[in-house]
């Protein structure tokens, strides 16, 4: 029996390192800072809105003054307090699908690769026929049936995201199947938990870490067109998706009511999909230098 | 719409454009969704007109259907035609009649039937298809909402005299039968027809209908009146107002009367597009189930009418184009000596505190289907919230929140008819009719005396004291009144605001510049 725990070799830099060196390359960098800023700006928010997000002051689309300093939206209410308000929500459900649809796709694909055979083909069948499924179209069919909840757009969400997260970590997975580590892991009789957890899962981290920011990104994205659509957050919370729906009638005459969600959406999706690249580049990168 | 951007550094980085991409695609996706695309332009001679409608996919072709959108009201206009068109005097425009006389005590009328009037097949229109309407209305079997209109008539009392004459034998006096007979959605197909062949006598015939899509119907051009010069009207169908305003300001519809009051700023600075205000307005209502809690207390009812804002949701849900409401139903000028309710959160609270209902919280569904609905329902909910009253605006979507239509405990509805129509089904046993399920034996009492006369002022001095009942203990917050904004293409000539609704019904002397 083979007592001694093989090195890892292949193409693989060691975690630590490969982690240090994309949290320090200059493109995640700039995403990282971007979504915390943005994840700062949308938790802290609204401790600072000078008004109640959802209090009617004003008439609707009035100009900037009488203590609302960028005027009123569709309906009178503060159009600050609603933009600082508004990230919140988005910002939770984002996580919370991301994680959810990232552990879910994550174990999927690693299962999938293990065990190969019958198991593999069955579990990629079934994330092909969830592939084919539009997600934004499925949502919006499930929640005309059960009715709008922060929940079940979370969970819808992260059902969007398992199906592609699962490919890529099992494409990720299988040529770490065939290394030593892995073998000797299976051959001494280690359970099928331990190797996944232990051996697969710690040699698949790069990719992992590339699909939690573009998974981020959609998640963001996702969840603001369901609200701007009318099946996500429902009015009077506020949300930036919600908000450029609300107001786009009135964006001649009060743009920004539209115009600052939008932007904080899209800062959001940049800076993760910033972040997203930069991590593939790096680990591009060490790849090659490794090969 | 997609707009593509092309440049050096997009090779360089491909994925940087996947945000904007997914951003685009959302607006694209939002855009298609909301709005329902329409191809192809009118016929060689008077073109065809593509007319914005709320509608839902429940929506059938029948005449008579008890769950009703906007599409069905404006399709069976064209397909369908009333005994007569009622007018703002209080008279009547003739069309399938030519007069309706009645004896001394108002126990037997008398409709002559207009003659060589026929349907979309070329057969003629009789005696036989009125007495057959009437007949499937007061079945009651078919749980019609008509019923509620003439539910004074007995069937057996029904005669034809001739070809074109029907006599009505009424068991005891009914004054405003002529108003009751000359219901808009009193209309007539030919007797044993399928309801899908919609074999009506309007000028227009159908061609077809998809649910929840779109109808399409075309000139018929043996009308009995003055034919249509359109050649075809297509309605296409949308979930929301706002769906249907998007199409309009896009140019994928020529006129929608669904119109978000919110959005008329930009639609007039929109060019090529024309604003119609209705003469009369429709009252967005929030209805409150009488015969369960909260709302079986009288206390809660009332307090909920002095917690809204009425003057706030006349500017900003309405955008102030129409005028306080009073908590009563009906548009006409018998309006009782009630002072004006407005916001009074103190009695409000304590009138929850005697209900034992100060801490209240509840749902209020809507599905927001007329413009400035879902604004009412967020500035009562806000209102609400200053006295710790927590309302959650629920909305939802137009198929399913109909689906529950009599059964909702919070929900809102809107009100466009005169008050002499609107009685009967406030004082029906029908949940789907008497949605708020109120029953109150005085006002129940005086509507009896009220269809007993037929002398109007009579009939105003009842419809009074009947409307004071309303405001003091009815179970409907009438905040504020609302006219229907209609916005056309200025290449549409001709469209006129339908009388009571105000909406585009009459498409008879639309032309259209294609």
């Amino acid at each position: 029996m083979i007592r001694t725990r093989p090195k890892e070799q292949g193409d693989q830099a060691p975690p630590r390192t490969l982690t240090h060196r994309v949290l320090t390359a200059r493109q995640t960098r700039l995403g990282l800072i971007m979504m915390l800023v943005m994840i700062v700006f949308a938790l802290a928010g609204p401790f600072f809105a000078p008004h109640s997000p959802t209090a009617v002051l004003a008439k609707p689309y009035a100009d900037p003054g009488d203590g609302l300093v960028l005027g009123a939206d569709s309906l009178g209410r503060d159009i600050l307090s609603r933009i600082l308000s508004g990230g919140a929500n988005l910002t939770w459900m984002a996580f919370a699908a991301t994680f959810i649809g990232v552990t879910l796709g994550t174990t999927i694909g690693l299962v999938a690769a293990f065990k190969g055979g019958i198991v593999e083909a069955l579990l990629m069948r079934l994330v092909d026929i969830m592939l084919t499924f539009p997600t934004i179209i499925m949502a919006i069919l499930f929640i005309s049936m059960v009715g709008p909840s922060r929940v079940i757009l979370v969970v819808l969400v992260a059902i969007g995201l398992t199906p592609g997260m699962a490919r890529v970590m099992r494409g990720a997975a299988r040529p770490v199947m065939r290394r030593e580590h892995v073998m000797w892991a299976r051959t001494i009789g280690l359970s099928s938990r331990h190797i996944l957890m232990r051996e697969v899962l710690p040699s698949v981290t790069s990719p992992l870490m590339v699909e939690i920011g573009l998974r981020l990104m959609w998640s963001v994205v996702g969840l603001a067109s369901l609200s701007f659509l009318g099946f996500g957050v429902q009015p009077p919370a506020s949300d930036w998706g919600l908000m450029v729906s609300e107001n786009k009638d009135g964006l001649a005459i009060q743009p920004l009511a539209v115009i600052i969600p939008a932007v904080c959406v899209a800062l959001f999706t940049i800076g993760g999909n910033l972040f997203a690249e930069g991590a593939a580049r790096v680990i591009g990168r060490t790849e090659g230098t490794r090969s | 719409m997609l707009s593509r951007m092309v440049g050096k550094g997009y090779r360089r980085h491909p994925r940087m454009l996947a945000p904007m991409v997914a951003s685009a695609m959302a607006l694209s996706l939002a855009a298609a969704c909301s709005s329902d695309s329409s191809e192809g332009q009118g016929g060689a001679s008077g073109g065809m007109l593509r007319v914005g409608v709320v509608a839902s996919t429940i929506s059938t072709i029948d005449a008579y259907s008890n769950l009703r959108s906007q599409d069905f009201y404006v399709r069976n206009a064209s397909l369908f035609e009333p005994l007569a068109h009622r007018t703002k005097d209080g008279g009547f425009q003739w069309a399938l009649a030519t007069g309706i006389t009645h004896n001394k005590d108002n126990t037997e009328w008398t409709v002559k039937l207009r003659p060589n009037v026929k349907f979309h097949d070329g057969s003629a229109f009789s005696a036989d298809d009125v007495i057959a309407v009437f007949q499937r209305i007061l079945d009651k079997k078919n749980t019609l909402i008509e019923r509620n209109y003439i539910d004074f008539m007995d069937p057996k009392g029904i005669e034809k005299v001739d070809d074109l004459t029907v006599k009505f034998k009424l068991a005891k006096p009914y004054g405003p039968f002529d108003f009751a007979v000359t219901n808009s959605n009193i209309i007539f197909y030919k007797k044993g027809s399928k309801p899908e062949q919609a074999m009506g006598t309007g000028p227009f015939s159908l061609v077809s209908f998809t649910p929840g899509r779109e109808t399409v119907v075309k000139r018929n051009d043996t009308y009995w009146g003055t034919k249509p010069k359109l050649d075809k009207v297509k309605l296409i169908s949308f979930k929301t107002a706002e769906a249907s305003t998007n199409a309009l300001i896009g140019g994928q519809i020529d006129a929608s009367s669904n119109i978000l009051q919110t959005s008329l700023p930009t639609i007039e600075k929109t060019p090529g597009k024309k604003v119609m205000k209705s003469d009369v307005n429709l009252k967005v209502s929030i209805g409150m189930r009488a015969d369960v809690a909260p709302f079986n207390d009288v206390r809660v009812r009332q307090a909920m009418r002095l917690i809204i804002n009425r003057k706030l949701a006349l500017t900003n849900a309405f955008d102030g184009l129409g005028e306080l409401a009073n908590d009563y139903s009906g548009f006409d000028k018998c309006v009782p000596e009630v002072p004006q309710r407005d916001q009074d959160l103190n009695q409000a609270k304590k009138l929850l505190a005697d209900a034992g209902k100060s801490n209240l919280s509840i749902d209020l569904e809507t599905a927001a289907n007329k413009p400035g609905m879902l604004q009412l329902t967020q500035i009562l909910a806000e209102d609400a919230k200053k006295i710790g009253v927590n309302i959650k605006v629920q909305k939802m979507e137009l198929g399913a929140y109909l689906e529950k239509w009599g059964k909702r405990t919070f929900y809102t509805g809107y009100d466009t008819r005169p008050y002499l129509e609107g009685v009967p089904e406030m004082i029906s046993k029908d949940d789907t009719l008497n949605h708020t399920h109120w029953h109150d034996p005085e006002f129940e009492s005086l509507s009896k005396k009220l269809y007993e006369t037929s002398d109007p002022q009579q009939q105003c001095d009842i419809s009074k004291q009947m409307k004071k009942i309303e405001y003091e203990r009815g179970a409907s917050i009438l905040a504020a009144t609302n006219p229907t904004v209609s916005v056309y293409s200025s290449k549409v000539h001709g469209l006129v605001p339908d009388y009571p609704s105000g909406n585009l019904y009459d498409f008879t002397k639309v032309s259209i510049n294609n």
